[in-house]
C-alpha cells in the first residue's frame, strides 16, 4: 500500500478552489447556452419544415381531388380569406367532398360533408388564410400556414378539373 | 507517484482546443441546416407556382400560340410572402419519343422558376408533353 507524503495531502487553497469553480461555471454557462441556442434553433427549423411538408400534403390532397371532379362550387365561409370547396363528381350536382377552414381550430378539414362526414383537419399547424377560387376549369387555392414557432409558410397550388361534362 | 502527477496544461489546452472545434462544427450544422430549411420553403413554393403553370398549360387548346413549337413566355414574376423573388417562364420544344415513329412527334412544354435567396440562385423545372 503506498502512503503519500504529508505535503501531497494539503488540498487546495481558497484561491485555488475560486478559480477552478470560476472556470467551471465559465465552461458550464458556455455549454449551456450553446445547448440551449441549438434546441431552439432545431426547434425552430423542425416545425418550420413540418409545416412546410404540412402545406404541400393539404395542396397535393386538394389537387388531386380536384383533378377527379367535374365541377367546383366556392363559399366564402366565413369570409373571403376562409373559404369552402365543394367538388362534385361527374353527372353529379351534388357535392362529393369539401374542403373547408375550421373556425374553431383554424385548421383545414376535409370530408364528405361539413357536419357528420367530418373526417378531421388534414395538418396540425394553424390556417391563416385558405382562399379558393374556381371557374369551370380549374381551381386554385392560396394556403398560408403559421408554425408553431411563428413562421408562416405559403403556398398557392392550381388544378385543373379532369373530369368535365363534355 | 510520476502516475498520479495529473495532466499538464498543455495536454488541457490541446483538449479544449480539440472541443471548441467540434463545438464550432456542430454549431456550422445547425446553422446550413436551418438554412437549407428557409432555402427549400421558397423551394416548395416555386414548385407550387411551376405545377401550376403546367396545370394552366394543360388545358389550353393545342392550337394555341403558347403551345406553338418554339414559343418562348415572357418572364412572369414570381412571388412569395408579398415580395418579388424572381421569375417564371415557359418554352416548347419538339421532341422526339423514341416508342412513336417519326422525327418530331409531340411538344415539350418547360416551365421554369428561377429565384435567388440571399446570394444563392436556385431553379426549378417541370416538363410536360403535348401531342402535337
Amino acid at each position: 500500500m503506498i502512503r503519500l507524503p504529508a505535503l501531497d495531502e494539503r488540498g487546495l487553497t481558497l484561491t485555488e478552489l475560486m478559480i477552478v469553480a470560476m472556470i467551471g461555471v465559465l465552461v458550464l454557462l458556455t455549454m449551456g447556452g450553446f445547448y440551449l441556442q441549438s434546441q431552439a434553433t432545431w426547434l425552430d427549423a423542425s416545425s418550420q419544415s413540418i409545416t412546410q411538408r404540412e402545406a404541400t400534403m393539404v395542396g397535393q390532397a386538394i389537387a388531386d381531388s380536384v383533378r377527379s371532379c367535374n365541377s367546383a362550387a366556392v363559399a366564402f365561409t366565413p369570409d373571403p380569406a376562409h373559404c369552402q370547396l365543394a367538388l362534385c363528381k361527374f353527372g353529379s350536382v351534388t357535392p362529393s367532398y369539401y374542403f373547408w377552414w375550421n373556425p374553431v381550430d383554424s385548421l383545414i378539414h376535409s370530408g364528405t360533408d361539413t357536419g357528420a362526414g367530418d373526417q378531421g383537419p388534414m395538418l396540425q399547424s394553424k390556417v391563416e388564410r385558405f382562399a379558393v377560387s374556381a371557374n369551370r376549369t380549374l381551381v386554385t387555392a392560396d394556403l398560408s400556414t403559421r408554425a408553431a414557432t411563428g413562421q408562416t409558410i405559403g403556398l398557392s397550388v392550381s388544378a385543373v378539373m379532369r373530369n368535365r361534362n363534355p | 507517484m510520476s502516475l498520479e502527477a495529473g495532466f499538464s496544461l498543455i495536454e488541457a489546452l490541446t483538449a479544449a482546443i480539440i472541443a471548441v472545434i467540434a463545438i464550432l462544427g456542430l454549431a456550422y450544422t445547425f446553422g446550413i441546416g436551418r438554412g437549407m430549411v428557409n432555402r427549400y420553403e421558397v423551394a416548395r413554393a416555386a414548385l407550387g407556382q411551376a405545377q401550376s403553370c403546367v396545370e394552366v398549360l394543360s388545358v389550353l387548346p393545342g392550337s394555341s400560340d403558347s403551345l406553338r413549337i418554339g414559343y418562348s413566355s415572357a418572364m412572369i414574376p414570381f412571388q412569395y410572402a408579398g415580395l418579388s423573388r424572381g421569375e417564371l417562364w415557359w418554352h416548347i420544344d419538339p421532341y422526339d419519343h423514341p416508342g412513336i415513329p417519326g422525327t418530331i412527334n409531340l411538344r415539350r412544354a418547360t416551365v421554369c422558376v428561377r429565384w435567388q435567396t440571399g446570394s444563392l440562385s436556385d431553379s426549378v423545372m417541370l416538363d410536360r408533353l403535348f401531342s402535337l
